[in-house]
């Protein structure tokens, strides 16, 4: 109960921050969106989808992933910044439980990354996507996992690599073959038999390939279950080893 | 005569600058390569490319003018934290020419960008790309060109705009664009013809293109000269326009 509550006040504080900052979560948007515009043309081409509808039914779901994991695991050197300015030793002479200072600052990157998630799918259905509901929001909870996934990855390195140069050159050099080896680009159903098994491995290519069932429709294929179990468990895992390590080492 | 000679006594400090940080050089091959290594088997199936030769064929030029727009259109930080950092301010007092000052710090982009693509290319012979040296140099030329004018676009941005936060969000919006509608991922030749239209008014996508017929061995083919003229016609305007600028503003 306690936990829920100290959770919450710091979702609530840090969810305020960003509130009050349009500007930069308008910029965030500028990179997907303009990705989503002027790349999807080109992944209609290659992928003989027959109208843009198909093709965004195609790219929606990737740029879902990229968003994710890119948010996500990106998300530590806003933690490192929260470090060095006090903020978390201020919290720290609060009553609020250390898990929930952490888990409100992973929650407010999830939202964020939802929201994003939510922007996207607008902007692609003025261009003529069409997806249900129902298959948007379990396209959304899977991206949620992911990102809680990434998250907490990505505060676990900013805690034991309180460097930004080594930190951003660490993380370039982890996000990016992860992501592209989630087929964020081009699915990897037409990739090359190598590149699908390496993939199996990436819990980032199963968020990818269950999020692209989902919005082809195929909500009970196996791959959308499996995708949903791998992460969730994932996600479990890092948060609280990720937890753990911040009780430790900062809080 | 004096303006060479500065010039290369500007161009010798700021590498052996970049000499002297090894480290730093070798981080900035590092998205290139992940992209050659994990991102042609995606390409050498959409694009029905017979073998990885053949994929990387498609794929080394396209590479080229990601890293020559990139690296140039994002030159323009370097530029504000040399101002900020009052080097400058310093070689102001010197008798050195404002103009060559400029463009030794230009040329340093291009060497480099070319130092990145020489290297891109021999990860991409050891896997199989196949091309004469010959072909490799004039690829280089029309690359460099490239570098020139997205560094002078970007030097004269930083003048105008030397708030950090806003000049990595225009340059983002400008450049991420820029990149796509050069089919910097998948070639031009098979987006839909809008897009095509469209990239008719990018000079990159003009770069692009002439880098991809020189790689496919089409060394004498239209596209080739038109790219070097238009290239090389916008690079000079590029220069001396921000070198102008850089008098006035600057120095």
């Amino acid at each position: 109960m306690k936990l829920a509550r100290d959770t919450w006040l710091t979702f609530q504080y840090e969810a305020g921050q960003l509130v009050h900052d349009p500007v930069s979560v308008a910029a965030m948007l500028l990179n997907p969106v303009t990705y989503l515009l002027f790349f999807t043309p080109f992944l209609k081409s290659v992928m003989r989808a027959s109208s843009y509808g198909d093709a965004y039914r195609i790219y929606v779901p990737l740029l879902f992933c990229t968003v994710g994991l890119f948010g996500g695991l990106f998300a530590g050197f806003a933690l490192l910044a929260a470090i060095r300015q006090g903020v978390i030793a201020r919290y720290r002479v609060t009553p609020l439980s250390r898990v929930g200072l952490l888990l409100g600052r992973e929650l407010v990157v999830v939202a964020m990354i939802v929201f994003q998630a939510v922007v996207i799918t607008v902007v692609a259905l003025i261009f003529g996507l069409r997806v249900p509901p129902a298959n948007l929001l379990l396209a959304l909870i899977v991206l949620a996992m992911m990102v809680l996934f990434g998250v907490s990855i990505s505060f676990a390195l900013a805690i034991f690599v309180p460097n930004e140069t080594v930190l951003g050159n660490l993380t370039n050099g982890v996000a990016q073959p992860l992501s592209l080896l989630a087929g964020v680009l081009i699915p990897l159903s037409l990739a090359p038999l190598w590149v699908r098994d390496v993939a199996l491995w990436n819990p980032f290519a199963w968020g990818a390939n269950g999020m692209r069932a989902i919005f082809q429709g195929h909500i009970g294929a196996p791959v959308v279950w499996e995708a949903g179990i791998i992460l969730a468990g994932l996600a479990t895992v890092a948060l609280v080893l990720s937890s753990r390590l911040f009780t430790r080492e900062i809080a | 005569m004096k303006l060479a000679r500065d010039t290369w006594l500007t161009f010798q400090y700021e590498a052996g600058q970049l000499v002297h940080s090894p480290v730093s050089v070798a981080i900035s091959l590092m998205q290139p390569i992940t992209y050659l290594l994990l991102f042609t088997p995606f390409l050498k199936s959409v694009m029905g490319a017979s073998s990885y030769g053949d994929a990387y064929g498609i794929y080394v030029p396209l590479l080229f003018a990601a890293m020559g727009i990139f690296s140039g259109m994002f030159a323009g930080f370097a530029l504000v934290a040399a101002i900020r950092q009052g080097v400058i301010g310093r070689f102001r007092v010197t008798p050195l020419s404002r103009a060559g000052l400029l463009l030794g710090r230009e040329l340093v982009f291009v060497v480099l960008t070319g130092f990145q693509a020489v290297v891109v290319v021999v990860v991409a012979l050891i896997f199989g790309l196949r091309v004469p040296p010959i072909n490799l140099l004039l690829a280089l030329v029309l690359l460099a060109m490239m570098v020139l004018i997205g560094v002078s676009i970007s030097f004269a941005l930083a003048i105008f705009v030397p708030n950090q936060t806003a000049l990595i969000n225009l340059t983002n919006g400008v450049t991420e664009p820029l990149a796509l509608l050069a089919g910097v991922l998948i070639p031009l030749s098979v987006a839909p013809l809008w897009v095509r239209d469209v990239a008719l008014w990018n000079p990159f996508a003009w770069g692009a293109n002439g880098m991809r017929a020189i790689f496919q061995g089409h060394i004498g083919a239209p596209v080739v000269w038109e790219a070097g003229i238009i290239l090389a016609g916008l690079a000079t305007v590029a220069v001396v326009v921000s070198s102008r600028l850089f008098n006035r503003g600057i120095a």
